[in-house]
């Protein structure tokens, strides 16, 4: 093959984001090597899989090891107390509904507690968002569990992570599908996997009312910045959209296999033209 | 200096920043610069109406100090409260609004009257947002105190209103700054009045967080949108973004004298490129 250096790009979507793991194989069974991974989100909890040098047979079974069932069992009263009576507990930014106990556990046992970036098999780039600026914060370096854990850090459901003196929180909020940081880092040839975030039917509650805006925005964002970083062409781009029939929650990990399964069967169509663009 | 080049005034969405617009209405006048199209989002939709509808800068200062004051956004929405306790209890009833739209609906029908998007002596465009699906919805006809009322309708603050089998939103969930409505249009050159979004700090409880989250996502729509529609270059942009001293938020309608000086000196710092664009062949 060519001396085209080739991006897997996973965005944001919570568990649905082990469908880039689907890609992943599909690619390898291929024979199309990854060169570098960028994650937001979800997309960094299983990016990181590649980027560490798994064996893509193995990943489905390093998946489910990686994000434990249950991620929002344990709630987090202290922060809900803080929530209801603001003044009184003093209300602050470190909130989230949930404790990120088991979320942790997780990542540490398949990634190892402290593995560093520069253990990575291949580059890897975790987006993530400093919250008191809203700008994207792109992490290379420190430890791959704690960085993926800042990014995986949806407001209000986990709490903030601190590193380098910054309040980092999910990067799907300020770059749900990182393309231009594959850019940056000189790829050629950009599979990217998006996912939408999916829009409520019932809008009626508070809760799906609010769930609704953020969807709304979330997905402009991601066409809006999508089509920015196809028109400035520095990179072939493949997007790469699994389709989801059911809804996927959080606590929903006994699914990775068939999420995998929708990763893989998406991919199949684009094979040939990317064997093409490889071929060059 | 009135040239025969199609020129579109964006105002985008900032609540009570888009204000502003007034500053920079006070620079065009004197400089006998005409829109020949005029398209709102947000707060930005209040002011595109009102130009739209001929009224000068001074005129429209008199109406927005009746229309927008601190109430608008004070009175509390009493089924909030029990809807976010209860909500199977009152789900079919309402909308999840904070704010009771009785008051901004009474002040935008004052403003407006019964106009119509036929009225308007520049054509006017106003851009909202299907909440159900997220699409960008511009609206062309029909009153135009009901289409800002849509376009207007914060999530989470004011309801969303019905039209037909839609459900409208407030336009920055779809478009922050419109630019793309203008260059459908067939604007030529335009100007596109935006505005940062301010970071709310410190975050000292759930709703400022939540904001701040919903703030921090609208701003970076607004970057990429920009950052799209400028490299798509369908049109000249001249990108008006007011300056203000220190963050100014959601409902500080106290502050609208110093926003129309930024919007002024944001509009004299544009100028140039303004003539430039006016004069070049």
């Amino acid at each position: 093959m060519s001396g085209q250096r080739v991006a897997l790009v996973i965005g944001s979507g919570g568990l649905k984001c082990a469908a880039g793991l689907g890609v992943w194989q599909e690619l390898a069974k291929a024979g199309i090597n990854i060169d570098m991974v960028v994650g937001a989100s979800g997309g960094a909890i299983f990016g990181a899989l590649v980027a560490l040098g798994f064996d893509p047979e193995q990943a489905p079974k390093t998946a489910m090891k990686l994000w434990l069932g249950d991620v929002t069992k344990r709630v987090n009263y202290p922060a809900l107390g803080r929530a209801a009576l603001p003044k009184l507990l003093k209300f602050n930014e470190q909130f989230g509904i949930f404790r990120d106990t088991r979320l942790r556990l997780g990542f540490e046992a398949a990634y190892g507690k402290f593995t560093m970036f520069h253990q990575t098999r291949i580059p890897f780039y975790v987006v993530t968002t400093d919250l008191r600026s809203g700008e994207p914060v792109i992490l290379n370096e420190g430890r791959v569990a704690e960085a993926v854990r800042a990014s995986a850090s949806i407001p209000v459901v986990f709490e903030p992570v601190e590193i380098g003196g910054r309040q980092l929180v999910d990067g799907g909020i300020s770059n749900p599908l990182p393309v231009d940081v594959a850019v940056r880092e000189g790829a050629d040839l950009i599979i990217a996997v998006a996912f939408e975030t999916p829009l409520q039917k019932d809008v009626r509650s508070a809760g799906a009312y609010a769930l609704q805006m953020f969807a709304n925005i979330n997905n402009r964002l991601l066409a809006t910045q999508f089509a920015a970083a196809n028109l400035m062409h520095h990179a072939e781009i493949i997007s790469i959209v699994p389709q989801f029939e059911q809804n996927i929650g959080l606590n929903d990990s006994h699914r990775i296999p068939e999420i995998m399964e929708l990763g893989a069967q998406a991919t199949v169509p684009h094979l040939e033209y990317i064997r093409r663009l490889m071929a060059g | 200096m009135q040239p025969d080049k199609k020129i579109a005034l964006v105002i985008g969405w900032g609540s009570v920043k888009c204000a502003a617009a007034l500053g920079l209405l006070r620079v065009l006048q004197r400089e006998g610069i005409r829109p020949s199209l005029l398209v709102g989002g947000g707060g930005g939709s209040i002011y595109a109406g009102l130009i739209a509808l001929g009224h000068s800068a001074e005129e429209i200062l008199e109406i927005q100090t009746r229309l927008w004051t601190y109430e608008i956004t004070e009175i509390p929405n009493r089924l909030a409260l029990p809807q976010l306790l209860f909500p199977r209890l009152f789900k079919a009833r309402d909308f999840f609004h904070l704010r009771s739209d009785r008051l901004i609906n009474e002040r935008l029908q004052a403003a407006f009257g019964q106009k119509t998007f036929a009225d308007c002596e520049t054509p006017l465009y106003i851009n909202a947002t299907d909440y159900m699906t997220g699409a960008q919805a511009v609206l062309t006809e029909g009153r135009i105190w009901e289409a800002v009322r849509a376009s207007i309708a914060l999530p989470l603050i004011f309801p969303p209103v019905r039209r037909g089998e839609q459900l409208l939103a407030d336009g920055y969930l779809s478009s922050p700054l419109p630019v793309d409505v203008a260059m459908r249009e067939g604007a030529e050159i335009i100007l596109a009045m935006g505005f940062e979004t301010s970071p709310i700090f410190p975050l000292d409880t759930f709703g400022k967080f939540l904001f701040h989250v919903q703030g921090v996502m609208t701003a970076n729509l607004l970057k990429t949108s920009f950052a799209f529609q400028t490299l798509a270059h369908h049109s000249e942009i001249v990108p008006i973004f007011p300056e203000f001293d220190g963050p100014i938020h959601l409902f500080d309608t106290h502050r609208v004298p110093e926003i129309i000086t930024a919007g002024e000196r944001a509009g004299e710092r544009a100028l140039p490129a303004i003539r430039q664009l006016l004069e070049a062949t």
